[in-house]
């Protein structure tokens, strides 16, 4: 007997069989078995095209085995930003990428994926000056000079000084 | 598809990963994200610390800034000695690794850390540094006129204590120099909104405040705080009068006896005793360091007449 499996259907067309238990990581997805029973037919997944759902598949594959999220860890998962070596390194692709898996994850709930998506990009604005900051998500600056002074003023004591 | 083209929710988690370092930083960059994410910043240096920027808001006059974080749930009293304590909140940031909170406590801001050596509350702290306005602003929303720090000094007090030191020291180790202008600039609107509540007179912080200028050889200050009918009401009213009119005695100014004297005499029913201990306190003067619970001051009287008498 085989491993019981599913197939999605990206929004370019393709199809992707995956095992059953990884693709319940998506809590959208398993509250839809739960709703309609098993189901042969491919499942389409809408906003989520192959290469990004390739990669989220990848992760769900990866993290199969954790512990279900409880969901009421709020506290303690905004005290840190750290993320595991693998996760780190599948976070390695460029901006665009970036923002489809996570707003991939977002759709198909899956919160451990998001949770690294949205710590990867906390991460990359870390210890940065706006400038910085403006220059790496390509952010237009529409402040006029005085604006711009006057809202630094009002922050400073925000500052790392 | 940028970072600006994420739903708002998924930029508000992104946003809860941050310190308020960062996020300061992040809403400079653009009008979008600053109407964005502005809240948030407030949001989560409150849930950090309660909201201890208030202080520094409050000691460099940012009025706005004063209302906003008070809007998103700061505690009003933060550093007092009622409110949270602010080096409780140091230590819980000190634990969750909070490095920039810390640094702002501890190093980014010495001053501020001196005074909170003495929990000033924000009122407190706004009074010193001369910011009329947000004074105004913090009492309206409701700051606690009477709040004590760590010396036992209400706002009104310290008030007084730094207009002492404005009028007769450049530096605060130069030593007093009785011979200021008579103005009480730029303080005055302060003491003003001050003194229009009765509650910064009363439990003693009136008698406080006027005796530290009393015995800082000031008298101006203390012939300015009895200019209103009403002031000169509630202090007449107060249990601790007549100590004050010995500590006049004592100290011995021209201009406050007589004053003192005379509002003894348009408030009060017992003057007779007040005169007979002034005229005690000026030839005894270790009777003012007897400090009865006596309200009355007649008791007071006879008890003075009867220790002297033996």
């Amino acid at each position: 007997m085989s491993v019981p499996t599913l197939t999605f259907q990206s929004n370019d067309g393709v199809e992707i069989t995956v095992a059953r238990d990884v693709a319940e990581r998506s809590v959208l997805i398993k509250n839809m078995l739960g709703d309609l029973g098993d189901t042969d037919e491919a499942i389409p997944i809408p906003n989520v095209n192959e290469a990004v759902l390739r990669k989220v598949i990848e992760w769900c594959e990866h993290h199969k085995g954790d512990p279900p999220n409880t969901g009421d860890d709020d506290d303690s998962r905004r005290k840190t930003t750290d993320i595991d070596e693998w996760d780190q390194k599948f976070m390695q692709v460029d901006q665009e990428m970036l923002f489809e898996i996570i707003l991939a994850a977002n759709y198909l709930d899956i919160k451990g994926l998001l949770d690294v998506g949205c710590k990867t990009v906390a991460n990359m604005i870390k210890g940065k000056s706006p400038e910085e900051i403006r220059k790496t998500f390509n952010i237009q600056n529409d402040f006029t000079p005085e604006e711009e002074d006057q809202i630094r003023r009002e922050n400073e004591w925000a500052e790392d000084r | 598809m940028g970072l600006l083209d994420l739903p708002v929710e998924l930029l508000l988690q992104i946003s809860s990963y941050m310190d308020e370092h960062d996020i300061a930083s992040l809403i400079r960059t653009s009008r979008a994200v600053h109407n964005l994410l502005e809240n948030e910043l407030y949001r989560h240096h409150i849930a950090r610390t309660n909201g201890v920027a208030l202080l520094w808001a409050a000691k460099h006059g940012k009025e706005q800034l004063v209302h906003k974080l008070l809007d998103h749930g700061a505690d009003i009293e933060i550093g007092g000695r009622t409110g949270t304590k602010e080096d409780a909140q140091s230590r819980w940031c000190a634990r969750t690794s909070d490095r920039y909170t810390l640094l702002w406590v501890f190093a980014g801001n010495r001053q501020m850390v001196w005074m909170q050596k003495h929990r000033q509350t924000a009122l407190s702290i706004a009074a010193q540094h001369g910011q009329a306005s947000t004074v105004r602003a913090l009492l309206a929303r409701g700051a606690q006129i009477d709040a004590p720090d760590c010396r036992n000094r209400s706002t009104l007090v310290n008030t007084i204590a730094e207009i002492v030191d404005r009028r007769h020291r450049k530096n605060r180790n130069d030593p007093v120099v009785l011979s200021g202008p008579v103005i009480i600039t730029p303080l005055q609107p302060i003491m003003e909104a001050l003194l229009a509540d009765d509650r910064a007179l009363k439990s003693g912080y009136g008698y406080n405040a006027l005796t530290y200028a009393l015995r800082s050889g000031d008298e101006d200050i203390c012939m300015y705080m009895l200019q209103e009918e009403s002031t000169r009401a509630t202090f007449a009213q107060q249990h601790w009068f007549y100590y004050l009119v010995c500590e006049a005695a004592h100290y011995g100014p021209r201009l406050l006896l007589p004053r003192l004297l005379t509002i003894a005499d348009t408030y009060r029913s017992d003057t007779a005793a007040i005169e007979r201990l002034a005229a005690w306190a000026k030839k005894q003067p270790s009777c003012i360091c007897v400090y009865p619970k006596i309200l009355d001051p007649y008791v007071f009287l006879a008890s003075l007449e009867a220790y002297y008498a033996i």
